[in-house]
């Protein structure tokens, strides 16, 4: 059954690598495309009809189909693409990039009307307020697609982008949050801010030798590219989100036996030979964060005291397990899963000699 | 070498003489000129912000990009000694664009459009087109194929009239 589940999700992981690039209908008209318009006039004169005439540009008057020129403009190129992000990725202190898959994804649209290269830069260290960023992930890079990508108008690319998480510190904790931004650039046109006209396919822009006007369309961006209208950049951001286990250790001990001339102690008990001392560690995983697997709690009793039958480990106060010993006063758990929101606790006998 | 230059000059001028002459000829024979001069201009027609009020202004359809918004004028002019009835005008809504409702005009015409591609015509909103189902719609403004204007009366001699409409990119 286990490798049947394993083939199952292998099988949709090659699928989802296959489609990455997502088709779509193209937006508007493509650029370069020549709009045609003739009219065509009929009438009679002195109740004869007469050959209809087609219109020009310049005005037509030879009368009969196809003597009329069309009245004509080209389609220009529209520059127009959007980035988005705004998805969260949980990762662990010390993660990278290239080992972990600490994945970051993205989606890019060409809404331009001609097929565009793009290249794409990933920042972690954004100088930006726009929005939590608790620490910088180092290290980023675009993974998926191959750089500069090919988009055809209408088409979406999905992109990955992976970084390296710094090692656990004050800032690196439970719930900290990193931004990183993805800034996608229209290669082969020059980044001008609010221009309307930035470039031409053949001759001079703004002029009627212009065929094919490049004209930026796009918004502006939520990341690097904020106040970026009409510039062919497109920004957003993605946020990693630190989901580590955060463990508690507490240790506490209390004389849980004494008797003296053969009877047990109700009251006061001391820690005077003979009494037994029992010895509670309590482990917790806080609520929300990740689970910790593997934990393996160990507690050397002092060797002035003799431990008691065997230690036993209970998770959320259910039937407790029995730990082995390494030797009889080195106390060993197995290892042992514990969840968010769990608490472990190791119970140690051992009596004063 | 002089002499010799100025004479291919000179030769080669002529030529370019006689098959000008040839081109007119073979022209005023295959199509006589028409009682009508027919003009068709463009012009991209800009939406702007003039003090708050949304107003807009012509210029010209050297930039146009999908989505904005095209107005086509025919201008004809009877140019002979007589007057021209049952004046039809016949203009194809452009490849790639769509008919902007209510926009065709001319003074003293009526205007009817089709959505077969010009064999039939009706006014605009009586208008039905099949829909994938087989069932019969109400044409929208994007199913136009062809307009339509029928100037009432005669085109008195040396006089110049207009019909208009306008179209978005796609």
């Amino acid at each position: 059954m286990k490798i049947k589940i394993m083939k199952t999700l292998l099988s949709v992981a090659v699928l989802s690598a296959i489609t990455s690039t997502a088709s779509a209908a193209p937006i508007g008209t493509a650029a370069g495309t020549a709009v045609d318009n003739t009219a065509s006039i009929s009438y009679s004169v002195g109740g004869q009809n007469q050959t209809p005439i087609e219109s020009s540009e310049t005005g037509n008057t030879t009368p009969g189909t196809g003597n009329g020129t069309a009245t004509t403009f080209v389609v220009d190129k529209k520059v127009d693409l959007l980035v988005t992000g705004a998805t969260t990725t949980n990762v662990v202190p010390g993660q990278t990039g290239a080992a972990d898959n600490t994945e970051l994804t993205y989606t890019l649209t060409n809404e331009g009307n001609s097929t565009e290269d793009f290249t794409l830069t990933a920042t972690d260290n954004l100088a930006l307020a726009v929005g939590t960023d608790d620490f910088n992930s180092t290290g980023c890079t675009v993974t998926a697609p191959a750089l500069p990508v090919t988009i055809a108008s209408g088409d979406v690319v999905n992109v990955t982008v992976e970084c390296d998480i710094p090692a656990s510190s004050a800032t690196v904790t439970n719930g900290a949050k990193s931004l990183v931004d993805l800034l996608a650039e229209v290669t082969g046109v020059t980044a001008s801010s609010g221009a309307d006209t930035v470039g031409c396919i053949s001759g001079t822009p703004n002029t009627p030798s212009c065929v094919t006007d490049v004209v930026f369309a796009d918004g502006t961006g939520t990341g690097t590219d904020v106040g970026g209208d009409r510039n062919a950049w497109h920004s957003a951001t993605s946020t990693y989100i630190i989901n580590t286990a955060d463990l508690t250790v507490k240790k506490t001990q209390a004389v849980s036996e004494m008797t003296i001339n053969g009877a047990a102690v109700t009251g006061n008990k001391y820690h005077i030979p003979g009494a037994e001392i029992t010895y509670t560690i309590t482990v917790s995983n806080v609520a929300g964060a990740a689970s910790a697997t593997g934990i393996i709690l160990s507690d050397t009793v002092p060797n002035t005291m003799t431990v008691v039958g065997t230690p036993t480990v209970s998770i959320d106060a259910g039937p407790p397990t029995d730990v082995t010993s390494g030797s009889s006063n080195s106390v060993t758990s197995l290892g042992f899963d514990l969840n968010a929101g769990s608490t472990a606790v190791l119970t140690i006998i051992a009596t004063v000699n | 070498m002089k002499i010799n230059n100025t004479f291919i000059a000179t030769a080669k001028s002529l030529l370019g003489v006689v098959a000008t002459l040839v081109f007119l000829t073979t022209q005023a024979v295959a199509a006589p000129q028409g009682h009508l001069k027919v003009t068709s201009k463009m012009q991209k027609m800009e939406i702007i912000n003039k003090g708050g009020k949304q107003t807009y202004r012509f210029i010209p359809a050297a930039k146009v990009l999908p989505g904005e918004i095209v107005q086509y004028n025919t201008f004809y002019e009877n140019i002979s000694n007589k007057p021209a009835g049952n004046i039809n005008i016949v203009n194809a809504i452009p490849k790639h664009t769509v008919y902007l409702p209510n926009s065709a005009q001319g003074k003293n015409t009526q205007s009817v459009f089709s959505v077969d591609g010009g064999r039939h015509y009706g006014k605009a909103g009586t208008l039905k087109v099949r829909g994938r189902d087989g069932k019969l719609y109400p044409a929208k403004p994007s199913d136009y194929t062809h307009i339509r204007w029928h100037y009432q009366g005669n085109l008195a001699p040396r006089t110049k009239q207009a019909v208009a409409f306008r179209v978005r990119l796609r």
